[in-house]
């Protein structure tokens, strides 16, 4: 009696009762159990049937089965042998043919007689064990268990995919990365890796380990290409139809047919494996979708927010940007987000199911939006959403997307075929892969006389890659500072730099830079506070070398602060060092203990060496401390002015320092996440500056009116979270301060990036208001201040004074910054003719006067007329918000561009101090050598034109103290 | 091929598979028909597959092996396959032997 899940003929029934009463006699059994066996056969011969799809069983597809085994079916009683032969033919079943022929020939069953002597019957011939069961020979093997698709498609063709993606970053480049980080390419391995060890733990000789790990993995593998396949599924059908009618696209489907041959694996596990096994690989399948899911679900809520805001009509409002912002706060992936600011056309940030669902309901919704980007457009959606998520600006950001394996790195098409869609633009934006900062010197001097300094930055930029590469980057400017100067060097050969409106720098830049790709540099000032530096090309595996020179004041409180980067599309590597050079005429500098530096006074002149860092040059800064002594008259000859103002005089005789005491003051604090690292310093400065007069906090906040006002004194803990858009909290102190006097607001804030931010109230306001207000704008975390820039050009009118303060790191002195920033400068300009009587007691000085001179004049124009100031500091050859400066390659360049190149002859030095001439040389070692002799007995005073003992000696020496005299000597000899 | 040299391997392969099977089941217990598959898979060994049972049978009769049935979702229970204790002793008795004799060949034949 049979019974089993399949339906057997009657026939096919009696043939099976034939084949066991042949099969089961106790010749053929010697010893075994009938029964089993048979209960045996029977389900081994069912496994097959049921393997072949087969449900009702027919007598031929159980001679069929049995001869796959390796056995036949013997003929009924009335049937003859032949006809049966002719019967499997005519079925045209060729192995039913060869068991059919070798069970013809197959030779006897081993007997007792041909038993060696002393087996006991029914043996093989040693004690205990039977006689084996008939064996077949080569030409009869039966058909192995085909794994060719699971060696093919699950072992082979991963490992090529993944071998292939690592190298060339293929799909990343065009559709998205599949691999963004190191657990991602683990999980690729898993697949190939699983059906590995699946075909290992098949062969009999497999360790234990093996068999346990292998359904364990498979389920695993199952899982991860299952994920695999969902997403390449929005471009498998083009992979399909490009292996069908052009013969590529294999990549594409590698995820597909990885997953098939997964499921091959799991149909061999459920026929061959026990209970365990088929349980090891439901459960390994279950807790790898566990870990997808929670690998992708961030990534997947990124991309969902970024397509939702992407699907607005216009512009987001705020309660869209609050919900966007708020869920991939809680639940997204940043690294997703940063490669999604990429735009359009270099995203590869399309992470997760979201990125199949989205192009698939796309697809479906409207039939035309094939575009696969989840930002459609530049980014900057994204680039709005990255900030108000981390707080932190896009700009300056590491660019490679994703995680780089060391052989990625040593091929690194990526570095050498980057796309820069922002080059010519005025964003830093992302770092490029191989560009960087090379070596470069910085040079600074102090004039006492006039209490300025002034410096040149000589930048190197280097570019391993094999296309040429714009360098961008946003450089802050000393307090109260400017540009100067402008220099590259082309061939060679320093160039001067043409200087002009912002409008017409840029249009020669790009015309000059961008189009025709030579070598030009641009430097404009987008806000009060720094400079926008850009320079085409830096030549595929070159260099480009650029100086730019800054003039700025030494504070009120000695402070002089050196320029740093804010943002680079540049890499500036921790080990980067740049040799410092400051220098003062006279007077001390004190340099930051952290700096390490080496300090000289050579001739009464001190100086200071050290070796700047990264971190010296990047962000916030560094600053020096030089205690001096200003010249009450001084004045120098401008070398740009009309004769009758060829001569600028400055006097600090009349107009002592004044400190603008405010009455009331509004303070707007960014509370965006970055800035809570200086709770401390703006909670005691807020405390220490609210002591007098009015004063109020305005807090930008997640809910829709977007700021918490608090007046008089209130100041609730702080929550820094996320990046928050200022204008809000800006306009409310704005609209607190009118109507009152002496007004003030102080801007405390870290980056405002956002380029999407509702300006039209805060633009009315700045233009329609009438009350002054003096506007401190102290950045405390280095970035894109895009707001601010809004406030310097929105500021048009006299009644808006915008006060940059530039912070340290540390912060740790905020109050006394601030109340430093209301401190006045004394002191009047005046020009007159060159052979005009100057002031009794005037002190020459360099014509940095004139150009610091020609800064203040240029703001003041620009609260009038932006032409007015634009062509007055462009004759002066500054950079200043209304002006810009450009290099160019070529005179040509500049004539077809309609800019003048500066004259070298006229353009700002830093000088070598001391400036000894020859003669002077020759009269100093003359009078030192007199002066030993004289000291030693040898010789009397000779005192050149004058008989009144050593007075002339004096007043020529004075200024150097007899030591540093003494000193200096030998020195400048040596020079 | 002659039908000397066809059943000189016939008797060859007889005499080592009962080494073969306990050495399949030797790193666990396997189920009945992947045995056989497995067995009837390897190359060089060209066992029939219905010609197993009858042997597997001997060999529990002889408590070298034992079984057990398990149910399976997708057909009738399933006989699972393992060495017994006595199984073990036998295949590290017969396992030294045949490798003993595999060398004795190799030398003959280099002599």
């Amino acid at each position: 009696m049979i019974i089993s899940a399949l339906q057997w003929t009657e026939t096919a029934r009696t043939g099976l009762d034939r084949y066991f009463a042949e099969r089961l006699t106790p010749q053929r059994l010697e010893g075994a159990d009938a029964a089993e066996v048979r209960s045996d056969l029977k389900d081994h011969l069912e496994q097959e049937l049921l393997q072949e799809g087969v449900s009702v069983v027919t007598l031929e597809d159980l001679r069929r089965t049995l001869a796959r085994i390796g056995e036949s079916l013997p003929p009924p009683p009335a049937e003859s042998s032949g006809a049966d032969v002719s019967a499997m033919r005519g079925a045209g079943d060729s192995s039913a043919k060869v068991g059919e022929a070798r069970s013809e020939t197959e030779p006897p069953v081993p007997t007792v007689s041909s038993a060696p002597s002393g087996a006991v019957p029914g043996s093989t011939g040693r004690p205990g064990f039977p006689a084996p069961p008939a064996i077949r020979k080569p030409l009869g093997l039966p058909r192995p268990v085909n794994h060719f698709w699971i060696k093919a498609a699950g072992l082979w063709w991963p490992l090529m995919i993944f071998a292939f993606e690592v190298i060339t970053r293929g799909c990343a480049g065009t559709l998205f990365d599949p691999m963004p980080d190191p657990a991602h390419h683990l999980l690729v391995l898993m697949v190939p890796l699983a059906a590995w060890i699946f075909l290992r733990a098949a062969k009999p000789d497999a360790p234990p380990r093996l068999k346990l790990a292998s359904p364990w993995l498979a389920g695993m593998a199952l899982a991860v290409s299952l994920y695999y396949a969902l997403r390449f599924l929005p471009a498998t059908p083009i992979a399909v139809l490009g292996v069908l009618f052009l013969g590529v696209g294999l990549l594409a489907l590698g995820p597909l047919l990885a997953f098939t041959a997964m499921l091959r694996m799991r149909r061999q596990f459920r026929k061959f494996g026990s209970l365990r096994d088929r349980r090891c690989l439901g459960l390994g399948f279950w807790l790898m979708t566990a870990v997808l899911l929670l690998v992708e679900i961030p990534a997947s809520v990124t991309a969902f927010a970024v397509k939702s805001l992407n699907d607005r009509e216009g512009s987001p409002a705020p309660a869209d940007w609050a919900a966007a912002t708020r869920l991939v706060r809680r639940f997204g992936s940043e690294s997703t987000l940063l490669r999604s600011c990429y735009g359009s056309r270099r995203q590869n940030g399309a992470d997760g199911l979201a990125y199949a669902q989205s192009w698939l309901f796309s697809l479906f919704s409207s039939g035309q939006n094939w575009s696969l980007p989840l930002d459609e457009g530049s980014g900057t959606l994204s680039r709005d959403l990255y900030y108000r998520v981390t707080g932190r600006s896009f700009d300056g950001q590491e660019s490679s997307p994703g995680y780089r394996p060391w052989i990625f790195t040593t091929f690194n098409s990526e570095r050498n075929f980057f796309l820069d869609e922002d080059r010519g633009g005025t964003r830093v934006a992302g770092k490029i892969p191989g560009l960087s900062l090379g070596e470069g010197r910085l040079d600074w001097h102090c004039e006492e006389a006039s209490g300025l300094t002034w410096g040149e930055w000589t930048l190197t930029f280097e570019n391993a890659g094999a296309a040429a590469q714009e360098a961008r980057c946003r450089i802050a400017l000393p307090a109260e500072g400017f540009v100067s100067r402008v220099t590259l060097w082309v061939n060679g050969e320093p160039q001067e730099a043409a200087y002009s409106t912002v409008a017409k720098v840029r249009n020669a830049y790009e015309q000059v830079a961008v189009r025709e790709r030579r070598d030009p540099v641009l430097v404009t000032q987008p806000d009060a506070g720094s400079v926008l530096v850009q320079a085409f090309p830096v030549p595929a595996h070159g260099r480009l070398k650029t100086r730019i020179s800054f003039t700025a004041p030494a504070g009120l409180d000695s402070r002089v602060w050196l320029p740093s980067i804010l943002e680079s599309n540049f890499n500036i590597g921790p080990a980067a060092s740049l040799p410092l050079w400051v220098q003062a005429d006279h007077g001390t500098l004190d340099l930051p203990a952290a700096l390490k530096a080496h300090a000289v006074t050579e001739a009464g002149a001190p100086t200071a060496t050290a070796s700047l860092t990264a971190a010296d040059i990047t962000g916030l800064g560094q600053c020096f401390v030089w205690r001096h002594q200003t010249k009450p008259v001084v004045f120098c000859t401008d070398p740009f002015a009309a004769p009758e103002h060829k001569t600028v005089i400055r006097s600090t005789e009349v107009l002592a320092p004044a400190v603008f005491k405010p009455q009331s003051v509004a303070w707007v604090i960014d509370t965006s996440a970055p800035m809570e690292a200086h709770r401390k310093a703006i909670e005691e400065a807020v405390k220490k500056g609210s002591r007098a007069g009015q004063s109020a906090v305005f807090l930008p906040d997640d809910s829709d009116a977007g700021v918490l006002s608090l007046t008089n004194g209130g100041f609730p803990p702080l929550d820094f979270a996320g990046g928050r858009d200022n204008t809000a909290a800006l306009l409310a102190a704005l609209e607190w301060l009118r109507g009152r006097p002496d007004a003030a607001l102080i801007w405390l804030h870290g980056p405002q990036p956002l380029v999407g931010i509702r300006e039209e109230g805060l633009n009315q306001l700045l233009e329609r208001g009438v009350t002054p207000v003096t506007v401190v704008d102290a950045p405390l975390v280095p970035g894109e201040n895009r707001l601010g820039r809004l406030l310097v050009f929105l500021s048009g009118h006299e009644r808006i004074r915008m006060i940059p303060v530039r912070t340290g790191a540390e912060n740790t002195a905020l109050a006394g910054l601030l109340e430093n920033a209301f401190a006045q400068r004394g002191g009047t300009f005046t020009a007159q003719t060159a052979d005009a009587p100057l002031p009794e007691g005037a002190a020459r000085v360099q014509d940095s006067l004139a150009r610091w001179r020609a800064r203040l004049e240029t703001s003041r124009l620009g609260l009038r007329s932006a032409e007015q100031a634009s062509a007055f500091a462009s004759s002066r050859q500054l950079v200043t918000p209304w002006s810009g400066a450009v290099v160019l390659e070529r005179s040509e360049d500049y004539k077809r561009t309609g800019l003048e190149q500066a004259d070298v002859s006229v353009s700002q030095q830093v000088p070598v101090i001391p400036e000894p001439s020859s003669a002077l040389l020759l009269f100093l070692s003359a009078g030192h050598w007199l002066f030993r002799r004289r000291r030693s007995g040898q010789l009397s005073w000779i005192v050149l034109g004058n008989t009144q003992g050593s007075a002339p000696a004096h007043s020529l020496f004075s200024g150097f103290s007899d030591r540093s005299f003494l000193l200096g000597i030998p020195t400048m000899l040596k020079l | 091929m002659d039908d000397f040299f066809d059943n000189w391997t016939v008797q060859v392969r007889k005499g080592v598979l009962e080494l073969c099977l306990l050495s399949a089941l030797e790193t666990g217990e396997l189920y009945g028909y992947a045995l056989v598959k497995t067995l009837s898979a390897t190359p060089g060994l060209s066992v029939a597959e219905g010609s197993i049972y009858p042997l597997l049978s001997r060999m529990k009769n002889a408590g070298l092996v034992a079984s057990r049935l398990e149910e399976s979702p997708s057909g009738p229970a399933r006989k699972y396959y393992s060495l017994t204790d006595a199984g073990r002793d036998r295949l590290r008795l017969m396992r030294p032997y045949f490798e003993s004799l595999v060398r004795a060949v190799a030398v003959l034949n280099k002599s």
